[in-house]
């Protein structure tokens, strides 16, 4: 497990990838939808997998002295890495955004926002869980052809998750106000609940992304 | 006799255009088996099912009393594999892809590698794709040799090498082999490899196993025969394979038992090519358009 997460971040992950990961502290831009910043490390995806592919990593991988499905479990944990990567890096910018930027600015009644707080990393969890759900499993059908609908899909569907989240912030009158009020202790609960159900579907999608994954690769012919 | 390390039973798989078909044989602990036959006969696809890349539609493969589908991990641990030459992350250089690959192997030795990149002149701070083919093969090699591998797997290992270096793995081979007890199996288009060091042969011909045997006797099948051409009957000239006539010569191969047929020609020991090249050409010309 640990040598296997070693050899992805040492050999797998481009420049690229840790770029499109850092776009995660667009979350601190004023007025902007915090979710959105969230869709680049996904983007980062989309230079990985075909990289890994003229590297020859799955040949390689497979090889090694490991099990065939914990090339799948390579994979998985790597993407939740860059995926979590992106979270952490994107907090102080958020707690910027939070205490800072966001109560120096008017509050915007038309599309009140759901701004930064520990319900948007519960959502931010969500929509990474859909996106792996959809792509990885996909992908290891057959992980040596095109791989761009997986890709684009898994895209799209979890840009679309993202999209409802936050027009129904919008939509529902009271709802941006009430999750943005850390004083208040019921909002605080929601926030934690929210986040404690994104963790838990991350890491319950995570787990099924090996299952599934493995199970199609390992009826791959290398 | 040794030890059976690798028992191939009855393997087989079914693609659109090939079938790998009820594939058996086995190899001795401490011998060097050739693996041996045309493009495309499915020398690599036997290869890459004994460890484990393919899903096979039936037949089991046995490595040192263990199955791999059951302990497809541990079996890894101690075959050493290598197609052609290491091409992977051709941007790393040797002792990035060393490190990472190391980690892996439970009885890696790392005084053992340097030994070996020494021997094969290897430097460290290359990238891999800054070397050239055989420097390639020999980096996969002394990776493959560092971490206590009981079974090499090889695939056409010497292709790309000059005489010189083809002569040195050939070398290493044989002292593996016999000092190590270490066993390997390998495929090369290079027959004068095998009459260098392989103890056994075994010959695939589209997918199906034409002959699994010690070297010595794989070559006590066949004979070379020449002679004048004027003293063939129609009737001998037709068993005689890879036939040629040249200055006023023929030569060609013969199965042993016709030997007694053949007793007014030259006779004498046939060459693992000359015996390939009877079991080829004699297929192409019963499927020949001509």
């Amino acid at each position: 497990m640990k040598n296997l997460l070693f050899k992805e971040i040492r050999l797998c992950i481009p420049f690229q990838a840790w770029m499109f990961a850092a776009f995660s502290m667009f979350v601190m831009i004023p007025s902007w939808p915090s979710l959105v910043a969230f869709v680049y490390p996904l983007a980062g995806f989309m230079t990985l997998f075909p990289i890994a592919l003229a590297n020859r990593d799955i040949l390689y991988t497979s090889i090694l002295p490991i099990k065939k499905t914990d090339v799948v479990k390579g994979k998985v944990m790597l993407v939740c890495f860059l995926q979590l990567a992106s979270v952490v890096w994107s907090i102080p910018f958020g707690i910027v955004k939070a205490l800072v930027l966001a109560p120096s600015m008017p509050v915007d009644q038309t599309y009140p926002e759901l701004g930064v707080n520990f319900a948007t990393y519960g959502f931010v969890l969500i929509v990474f869980a859909v996106f792996n759900i959809i792509f990885l499993p996909w992908y290891y059908k057959k992980p040596d052809g095109r791989h761009s609908a997986a890709q684009l899909t898994a895209m799209f569907v979890a840009m679309g998750v993202m999209g409802v989240i936050s027009a129904l912030f919008m939509a529902v009158p009271g709802w941006a106000e009430f999750i943005n009020d850390f004083s208040n202790t019921t909002s605080q609960i929601v926030q934690f609940s929210i986040l404690g159900v994104g963790i838990i579907i991350f890491l319950l999608f995570a787990y099924l992304c090996c299952l599934w994954g493995g199970k199609r690769f390992k009826r791959v012919n290398l | 006799m040794s030890n059976t390390i690798l028992e191939v039973n009855n393997i087989t798989k079914i693609y659109p255009t090939f079938k790998l078909d009820d594939v058996s044989f086995t190899a001795s602990e401490g011998r060097i088996v050739g693996f041996i036959g045309r493009n495309g006969a499915g020398k690599t696809t036997t290869m890459k099912a004994i460890y484990g890349l393919l899903e096979l539609d039936s037949g089991s493969i046995i490595f040192d009393g263990k199955t791999v589908k059951k302990d497809e991990q541990s079996i890894k641990n101690e075959i050493g594999l290598l197609f052609g030459g290491i091409d992977y992350y051709p941007n790393q250089k040797i002792k990035v892809l060393t490190s990472v690959t190391k980690r892996f192997y439970e009885n890696w030795d790392e005084e053992l590698y340097r030994k070996w990149l020494k021997y094969f002149e290897l430097d460290e701070e290359k990238k891999i794709k800054e070397l050239s083919n055989g420097m390639k093969v020999k980096y996969g090699l002394a990776v493959a040799l560092s971490h206590g591998a009981k079974l090499l797997i090889l695939d056409e290992p010497t292709s790309g090498l000059d005489p010189v270096s083809r002569d040195e793995v050939l070398d290493c081979f044989m002292k593996i082999a016999k000092n190590k007890g270490a066993t390997i199996l390998f495929s090369t288009h290079v027959i004068s490899d095998l009459e260098k060091c392989a103890d056994d042969i075994v010959y695939i011909q589209k997918g199906k196993i034409v002959k699994a045997c010690s070297s010595r006797e794989f070559k006590e099948g066949y004979l070379k025969i020449e002679g004048d051409p004027t003293k063939l009957s129609p009737l001998e000239k037709d068993k005689i394979g890879h036939y040629r006539e040249h200055d006023g010569k023929f030569s060609g191969t013969i199965p042993s038992e016709y030997k007694t047929t053949f007793e007014g020609f030259t006779l004498s020991e046939s060459s693992l090519e000359d015996i390939m090249l009877y079991i080829e050409r004699g297929v192409e010309d019963e499927e020949s358009p001509f």
